[in-house]
């Protein structure tokens, strides 16, 4: 996986999630922020992100597949973008250590 | 997906002028209807769509048809007698492929793809150098060299072929060896049959297909990717030797008299013209603007100016995703009423659940102006017109620390290509894209979209972030005109002398050497600006000197860019203007223009600004009247929840703020997602981010400017986001009314000549003022 950074999630990190989960965008201490540039970092090809269903409403979550592709929608779908935060983040823990939170 | 795209072939108009209108839409038929653009924003926290439907002949049903966009671009010269009567010949090129594995690409064809007819010196599947033959029954023929060449690197490339004995010459030799690889090969071979006759064009870096529909141009097909340098056409099967005589420009004249042409890419880098220097004088036109003015295979890298070694910029680059002008039939016009106010207005056409809007701008007629006028920024629109950023760049999502929220237009353009990119796109060879046009669909200059640049909350950038300023300016019931910064290039001054004042959107980025001198002189003849974004006055710009509405960047040096021209190409081809930061332009940049300059940037949330010494200064009580001493301005707001946010501006003297200019409030409290801009870091270290670094925050700043002018400056993309913020009655805009109510009354600001202050820094300036 091509990333910016080299740094691996580990079990250390487990202390960051209720942090993420109640604020998943602003000010963060800087142990989560290197955590989240590890998972924001993604490559293009395999990245979560959400596709806006109705806007300010409704988003799914999808993988894009890179340069030309469709993105590929997975069955998740949120009201709002605190939760779409946490439904990626999870996804992105289960890619980086193999468990699911 | 989206079923319907359009385009105008104008962007400003004037009562009296026509506007043409093309459509694309998989619907039998479509309604379409002229808007008055209010508000764009569909975040329930805002005020809402709001347009104002217009009577013009122009509303009424149309029927829909599918029109596609032929992108890539081709050097293409009209069919003619010396072509089409070659009997034993030479063709010849220096060559810079970078895509050479992608498949077929023609580098000189003179050959009609559609029924396999004629003859092409080609890069074809395994990457080598090839000649292909066609005899216009369906059958081709090849001698290939068959080795891949090595992206980036100059080739010399030639092909000849013996009418009686139909042997074919291949030749592909690098400039550059690398002892381990093996891209150097001659391929000698005869081919079953002689080229068939045709009356193709002659085109070069692509195949002939067909005439566009409009039939001015042509479809091609095998698109490529790379630069061309020297292609020449000579009689007879040539020796190396003579090839070589050939691409020095030192053939003996009996040599040159059996050239049947060669075309210098040098002459005329400025024009969409390629020139033939032999007798036979075939020249032709370069379409869909390929980049001109790049170094050729002669660069020396003593010289970095085309202009000055022009011999050394003999090549063109040729990109399989260019697209200038769409080419589109129209479907429908209107001629502008009189009785249509300056506005932003749009083109809306809707058929089922499909929607599109095509905006306008209705500048007044002359004579007519009022004193207010908004300045479409049309030319940053088009350096992000139909922008990758959430489908290309891994590092977007770095940028915002918030997920990639892809809207429709995005994942159309991600899959449609051929609608181009934008100035901050990469080309599909992985090179960064140096023109944009307004003359295709730019799906993301519309009313309803979002961005994920624009910030939690209304996610808007450009376009219709500025919608988040008209529907202020019309709430607060403010008559004024709306003119584009493409006037302002074309017109100067004089098109701005009429207003008293004068107001930018929220990221006026990108100006060209007219519009930055137009404004600026504005400024000191008496005018007042209100610079109400971020990151404004920053990439300097070209405008081509014949085709309407397109632009060029070279991303000189340094700046926060999507990419980095390479060694050589820091000067535009439309111009020959240097291209890069204007802070880097002698007495220009923005904080010459407007007080402050670009210093950090982020995508997340938005802060608020905190009142400084200088805000108590009596020069500026009017721009605070009915605000507390102690009150936190802009927390709250559409774009990030705050009023200084995305992209913000400080003063600083050392990059050419005025002395006496006011630093009257600052933003604090950004996330680290804020960073100081690169250009401001010599050294990087630790500490950059917006929870410390002193340069991370924008500055509400104010100036007088000579024979009664002045300046404010909001130095925040998010500003105009938290003008609408409760019903417009907020602090915001309560400092934008006072501002824009004492701009527009033309009683000369109070002026008391005081000892110019000590130089200080930006930080002095903040915390202790300007008379510091």
């Amino acid at each position: 996986m091509t990333t910016m950074t080299r740094y691996q999630i580990t079990d250390d990190d487990r202390k960051w999630i209720e942090t993420f989960k109640e604020k998943p965008v602003g000010i963060h201490p800087p142990e989560l922020i290197r955590l989240l540039n590890r998972m924001r970092g993604e490559p293009i090809d395999g990245k979560y992100c959400l596709i806006i269903d109705k806007p300010h409403e409704q988003w799914v979550v999808a993988e894009m597949q890179g340069r030309g592709l469709p993105p590929k929608l997975l069955n998740i779908r949120v009201k709002n973008r605190k939760d779409g935060e946490w439904e990626i983040f999870k996804l992105r823990w289960q890619r980086h250590t193999g468990n699911a939170l | 997906m989206l079923k319907i795209t359009g385009y105008s072939d104008e962007i400003s108009v004037k009562p009296g002028d026509t506007i043409s209108f093309m459509v694309n839409c998989e619907h039998f038929e479509y309604q379409a209807d002229i808007i008055r653009v209010i508000s764009g924003d569909l975040n329930p926290q805002g005020p809402g769509i709001i347009e104002e439907v217009i009577d013009t002949p122009a509303s009424g049903t149309y029927r829909g048809r599918k029109q596609t966009i032929h992108a890539g671009s081709y050097a293409m010269v009209p069919s003619s007698g010396p072509l089409e009567s070659l009997g034993n010949f030479t063709v010849q090129v220096m060559v810079w492929p970078s895509t050479p594995r992608k498949g077929m690409q023609a580098l000189v064809s003179k050959f009609s793809n559609a029924d396999k007819r004629g003859w092409a010196l080609v890069i074809d599947e395994s990457g080598g150098i090839a000649f292909v033959v066609g005899d216009g029954k369906g059958k081709v023929d090849t001698v290939a060299v068959g080795k891949p060449m090595v992206e980036y690197e100059w080739y010399f490339a030639a092909a000849s072929f013996n009418a009686r004995s139909k042997k074919v010459t291949v030749y592909q030799e690098p400039m550059v060896e690398y002892p381990t690889i093996d891209d150097q090969g001659v391929a000698q071979g005869k081919v079953a049959f002689k080229p068939a006759k045709n009356k193709a064009p002659l085109m070069m870096a692509a195949f002939y297909e067909a005439p566009t529909p409009r039939g001015d141009v042509a479809i091609g097909s095998a698109y490529f990717n790379g630069k061309l340098d020297s292609p020449a056409i000579v009689e007879g099967v040539l020796s190396r030797v003579e090839m070589e005589m050939i691409l020095s420009r030192k053939a003996p004249t009996t040599l040159k008299n059996r050239m049947i042409a060669a075309w210098d890419f040098s002459i005329d880098i400025s024009e969409d013209t390629i020139t033939d220097i032999s007798s036979h004088r075939l020249n032709g036109q370069v379409v869909h603007l390929p980049t001109r003015g790049v170094t050729g295979y002669n660069w020396t890298g003593e010289e970095q100016r085309w202009i000055h070694a022009r011999e050394q910029y003999g090549a063109i680059k040729f990109h399989e995703d260019d697209v200038y002008d769409a080419g589109w039939d129209i479907d429908f016009k209107l001629k502008i009423p009189a009785s249509m106010k300056s506005g932003l207005y749009a083109a809306r056409v809707r058929a089922g659940n499909d929607e599109e809007y095509m905006p306008f701008v209705v500048r007044p007629k002359p004579g007519k102006e009022k004193k207010i006028c908004f300045i479409f920024p049309i030319t940053s629109y088009k350096a992000y017109a139909n922008e990758h950023f959430a489908t290309d760049p891994w590092v977007a999502e770095i940028m915002t620390h918030r997920n990639v929220e892809l809207d429709k237009h995005h994942i159309f353009l991600n899959e449609h290509r051929e609608y181009g990119h934008s100035l901050y796109d990469r080309h599909a060879d992985g090179t960064g894209v140096h023109i944009s046009s307004r003359l295709r669909p730019v799906l993301n200059m519309r009313p309803k979209i979002q961005t994920m640049l624009g910030g939690d909350g209304s996610q808007l950038w450009q376009f219709n972030a500025d919608t988040h300023l008209t529907v202020w300016l019309e709430a607060m019931a403010y008559d004024f005109d709306v003119i584009t910064d493409e006037d302002v290039h074309y017109g100067g001054t004089d098109v701005l002398k009429p207003y008293h004042v004068i107001l930018t959107g929220s990221h006026p980025e990108y100006y060209s050497k007219n519009m930055f001198e137009a404004v600026f002189d504005y400024t000191h003849q008496g005018g007042r600006l209100m610079y109400m974004g971020g990151n404004g006055f920053y990439w300097r710009v070209s405008y081509h000197n014949s085709k309407p509405g397109v632009i060029e960047i070279r991303r000189a040096e340094g700046g926060s860019r999507a990419w980095a021209p390479k060694s050589g190409e820091y000067y535009t081809g439309f111009t020959g203007e240097y291209s890069g930061l204007w802070r880097r332009q002698g007495r220009s940049g923005p904080n010459v223009m407007a007080g402050v300059g670009f210093s950090a940037e982020g995508f997340d949330i938005s802060t608020y600004y905190r009142r400084n010494p200088d805000s108590f200064n009596t020069r500026a009580e009017f721009v605070f009247e009915g605000i507390e001493k102690d009150e936190l301005i802009g927390d709250f707001g559409l774009i990030g929840g705050g009023a200084a946010g995305l992209e913000v501006d400080r003063v600083e003297r050392e990059f050419g703020t005025p002395p006496h200019a006011l630093c009257l409030a600052s933003s604090e409290n950004h996330t680290d997602t804020y960073l100081v801009v690169v250009e401001d870091l010599l050294f990087n270290t630790p500490g950059s981010g917006g929870q410390e670094n002193e340069f991370v925050r924008g500055d509400l700043c104010f100036y007088e400017t000579p024979n009664g002018g002045a300046v404010f400056s909001v130095s925040s993309m998010a500003w105009v986001g938290s003008l609408p913020w409760n019903n417009h009655d907020n602090n915001v805009s309560r400092i934008t009314k006072n501002v824009l109510d004492r701009f527009a009354d033309p009683t000369p600001f109070p002026i008391s000549k005081e000892p110019a202050p000590a130089m200080k820094d930006s930080y002095t300036w903040r915390v202790k003022g300007s008379t510091a």
